[in-house]
């Protein structure tokens, strides 16, 4: 056995108590970047909501519809002071970071791009900070620039920041990446973007869960990320943009909620955030959300994250001392470790570790451009959450070796 | 780990020694057979003489399944007529539907992969792409 680093302080077991999935399950999950799994005081949010106070909101001239109301607008607030954001006008609720993504790319950056404009993004995005950019630069004859990586699975800072000037419309730059690990410097990307009179929008999926985020100290202008990875319900995410950029933008949709006055000749719409939240929403999802916040807040995100990241680094030295083909050793990584068995195909290593029971996630994770980078087609990742042990990483180090003696 | 089910012994040879794994640049037929969402990739080589093939080899990247079953394919196209491996193919694909028995009772280690979450596909990748093939060739 190897030096390996303590888990510190952190109680696991006690975490891993409050998800009903998990507890008394021998299930070795190990995919929560994919999604998390659900504590039970979100499950519970949004059952309460459904058994006491179902109603639709923003309509209703009944208490029902107004304790709808209040616990959907209050959960804007709660999403609000998660990020520091400044108003809770900020705050839109989506579907998930994809359509966060999409709302940026069609409301805001959209009329704003030409010939001669240029959008940058980093060789590591997921293919929701991906297609969108690609799909708007083609259709308007603007440049899309990559910030390339390097074999560590870092981005090539020099070169990146190169790429970005006075006619970038919109930098888009994932803050922890989903198949490497990566945590990147997006300071430095900020930074760079308010020189250059840029708008950036961060990617931060992977991060809410794993470190606290104030959207204020980053100066970002765009944020977005899903609930269900930060032990929320799916469907449902946030954008945050700031007021002045919100103003600026039209509808994304067209429908109920975001109507100021209609006649059958024309409309006017409501300002920001209700402007971009057309047809009532995921209620529920958003009960959960909130719920999910304050369950991080209970526990500390940044807590959280490092009891991941520590297992992760044990991980590293374990698949090191078996001899894997790491995919990524980045400077600073989070709980995200992505290799390959020798020259086995990770799905074959996948389909036997799930019948240990061991779940774990094999493919391109929607980072195709990565794997090419690689010359791969794909990686075994192991991705954790604050209920994951010390024992359940060493689980996967001993079937690792039997599995090579069955397949290799 | 006693019994990995799914790995009969059978396709943990063929994955290791696949029957005619090369780039045949003679081949009279190309066919591609991949799948976008693992990155399986497998390239069919064939070529025909008096009816029959006479000549099939493959090769590509997939995991043990997608390789075996795509191994298994070549092997067994050697002197068959179109429709004949058509019909092969068919009853093949049919079996992980069914889950009938079929004549080539070899095949049947591959019925398994039912019973694994988003395996099938690696079992039939190949099968359906030349099946779907033939059935056009066969049509036109
Ligand atoms: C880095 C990153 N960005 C964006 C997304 C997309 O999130 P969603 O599918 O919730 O919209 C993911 C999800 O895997 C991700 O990991």
């Amino acid at each position: 056995m190897p030096d390996l680093p303590l888990t510190g302080e952190f109680n696991a077991l006690a975490f891993r108590r409050h998800f009903p999935l998990l507890h008394g399950n021998d299930l070795i999950y190990l995919d929560s970047a994919a999604t998390k799994q659900k504590p039970a005081e979100v499950i519970e949010a949004v059952e309460k909501f459904y058994s006491t106070y179902n109603a639709n909101v923003h309509r209703g001239i009944y208490k029902l519809a107004d304790e709808a109301t209040d616990a959907y607008e209050n959960s804007r607030d709660t999403v609000r002071a998660f990020i520091n954001a400044r108003s809770s006008r900020e705050i839109i609720f989506t579907r998930g970071s994809t359509e966060s993504i999409n709302l940026v790319a069609q409301s805001y950056v959209a009329a704003r791009l030409q010939n001669g404009t240029n959008i940058v993004i980093s060789e590591m995005e997921h293919h929701s900070n991906l297609i969108p950019w690609q799909q708007l630069a083609k259709k308007s004859g603007a440049e899309l620039r990559v910030i390339p990586i390097n074999d560590n699975g870092d981005l090539i800072l020099e070169e990146g920041l190169g790429l970005i000037d006075k006619r970038t419309t919109i930098i888009a730059l994932v803050h922890t990446s989903n198949s490497l690990g990566t945590i990147n410097p997006i300071n430095v990307f900020i930074e760079k973007a308010r020189k250059s009179k840029s708008t950036i929008l961060i990617d931060a999926a992977q991060a809410m869960a794993h470190q606290s985020i104030d959207v204020q100290a980053l100066d970002c202008d765009f944020l977005v990320f899903s609930a269900h990875k930060m032990f929320g319900p799916t469907g449902v995410g946030v954008l945050y943009g700031k007021q002045e950029l919100l103003e600026e933008m039209p509808p994304y949709q067209y429908g109920g909620e975001m109507i100021e006055s209609v006649s059958l000749e024309s409309s006017t719409f409501r300002l920001p955030p209700h402007r971009f939240e057309a047809g009532t929403p995921n209620i529920a999802g958003v009960i959960g959300l909130a719920s999910s916040i304050h369950f991080l807040d209970t526990w500390k995100p940044d807590k959280l994250g490092s009891h991941s990241k520590i297992l992760a680094e044990i991980a590293v030295e374990l698949l090191q001392s078996i001899g894997v083909r790491l995919i990524g050793t980045p400077v600073r990584r989070a709980g995200i470790v992505s290799f390959l068995l020798d020259d086995i195909h990770p799905h074959d290593v996948a389909t036997l570790l799930d019948q240990e029971g061991i779940a774990v996630r094999a493919g391109h994770h929607c980072t195709e451009p990565v794997m090419r980078y690689y010359e791969i087609p794909g990686t075994l990742r192991l991705s954790f959450s604050a209920y994951n042990t010390r024992e359940e990483v060493e689980q996967v180090a001993k079937a690792l070796p039997r599995i090579r003696k069955i397949l290799g | 780990m006693e019994n990995p089910k799914l790995y009969h012994p059978l396709i943990l040879k063929h994955n290791k020694h696949p029957f005619h794994f090369f780039k045949d640049e003679h081949a009279q037929f190309v066919i591609q057979a991949s799948n976008p969402i693992c990155g399986d990739r497998f390239t069919l080589f064939l070529s025909l003489q008096d009816q029959v093939i006479s000549q099939a080899s493959f090769h590509g990247y997939g995991c043990a399944v997608s390789k075996a079953a795509t191994s298994m394919l070549v092997e067994r196209m050697y002197q068959k007529s179109i429709p004949k491996i058509l019909q092969m193919t068919q009853e093949y694909l049919k079996m992980f539907e069914s889950g009938n028995q079929i004549h080539d009772r070899e095949l049947e280690i591959f019925k398994v992969a039912r019973e694994f979450p988003g395996r099938t596909q690696c079992a039939r990748l190949s099968w359906q792409k030349l099946s779907e093939e033939f059935q056009a060739w066969t049509q036109d």
